[in-house]
């Protein structure tokens, strides 16, 4: 028997937004960590030459 | 929560969780936020200095996304209304594949992330603007102007004319002249690209009570008024030469854009019975749509020829 209120239909629909969140998520960590790098370093290129 | 937003989650009788990755997508209306992206573009762009191609990425991804939370935050309070307009009544909210709830919280999630984003990745002047826009749009213009004054959009347009501002803003970590006449053009762009709208789609807006001109003040007297704007977008138009940030490039386009936005106006302003009326309001609106677009890309594009000679 299924206890679940949510349609076979509805799981696969949640399925696909959790691929997406998890793709834009997995993105935002690879862009946040390259602005990181970018800032740390142009700040250390201002702090060499100053 | 309104009647409506209850109406809504009671008709679903769903706990939520229906909507698509692709109704949630339709929340960000992506046309406006494609425009959004374009001229946050030209603003970084036009700035004086440069700008991190990583960090501009960052910032136009900020800025979309802080559009898109708007688009969503709007949807959610305007599903009552959204739900008896032809051209709105299919968003995922009124159509009940996203509860009012939802759209809720994915509008306010996004755009306290974007703030937060480009604050502190970009600059905190950028960050600031972004919030402000978020704020005008969702709180001055929707909840407050939209249903209450004929003058909605004139002032509600501040809320589309910011994004080249948080560009330039991105850029400089300034709001200056330069980026002021970028808002201008856009600020005076707003009012006769949607009463061209609202001038062939008089019914919709007075089937939803939303008090656009022509339902209050006549279709003559829209078309008086957009005649009006137009000619004041005009000189508005040549601000950026004035102040230096655009070249005879831009000028020598701008003169022939506004030639042609104020051949539409004029069509528009004659035309007032039947299928030519229509058709005049209709060709004003796309015309608008493109005219804006066309405006903006002259900056990058003579940027590029300055570059390449």
């Amino acid at each position: 028997m299924n206890n679940t209120p949510f349609s076979p239909e509805d799981l696969a629909r949640r399925k696909k937004r959790s691929l997406v969140m998890a793709l834009i998520l997995g993105g935002l960590v690879v862009l946040f960590f390259a602005t990181t790098i970018v800032r740390l370093s142009s700040n250390a290129a201002l702090m060499a030459g100053g | 929560m309104s009647d409506t937003h209850l109406d809504i989650a009671s008709q679903t009788q769903s706990l939520g969780g229906q909507g698509t990755a692709g109704d949630y997508f339709a929340l960000l209306k992506p046309r406006v936020m494609s425009l959004v992206i374009f001229t946050a573009f030209v603003g970084i762009v036009a700035a004086p200095g440069t700008l991190h191609p990583l960090l501009a990425l960052v910032a136009l991804l900020a800025i979309a996304v802080g559009a898109g939370a708007s688009g969503a935050l709007n949807m959610w309070y305007d599903a009552d209304i959204d739900a008896l307009m032809k051209r709105t009544k299919s968003r995922p909210v009124p159509r009940g594949a996203i509860l009012p709830g939802e759209a809720l919280g994915f509008g306010a999630t996004l755009a306290v992330g974007s703030v937060i984003v480009l604050g502190l990745l970009v600059n905190w002047v950028a960050g600031a603007l972004l919030a402000f826009t978020i704020f005008f749009y969702v709180a001055i213009y929707t909840m407050w102007l939209k249903r209450w004054t004929a003058q909605n959009i004139v002032i509600g347009g501040a809320a589309g004319a910011f994004p080249p501002m948080i560009g330039w803003a991105a850029v400089t970590g300034t709001i200056d002249l330069g980026s002021i006449s970028l808002f201008l053009i856009i600020f005076m762009w707003t009012p006769p690209h949607f009463w061209a709208l609202a001038l062939f789609r008089e019914s919709d807006y007075a089937a939803a009570g939303v008090p656009m001109l022509p339902n209050v003040a006549g279709p003559d007297e829209t078309r008086k008024q957009i005649l009006i704007y137009t000619l004041a977008l005009l000189p508005v138009t040549f601000l950026p030469v004035f102040l230096g940030v655009t070249g005879l490039i831009y000028g020598a386009g701008a003169a022939i854009l506004s030639a042609v936005f104020l051949f539409y106006a004029i069509s528009v302003y004659r035309n007032r019975e039947g299928e030519r009326a229509d058709r005049a309001c209709k060709k004003m609106f796309g015309v608008s749509i493109l005219w804006l677009f066309l405006i903006f890309a002259l900056i990058p594009v003579e940027r590029l020829i300055g570059v390449l000679t």
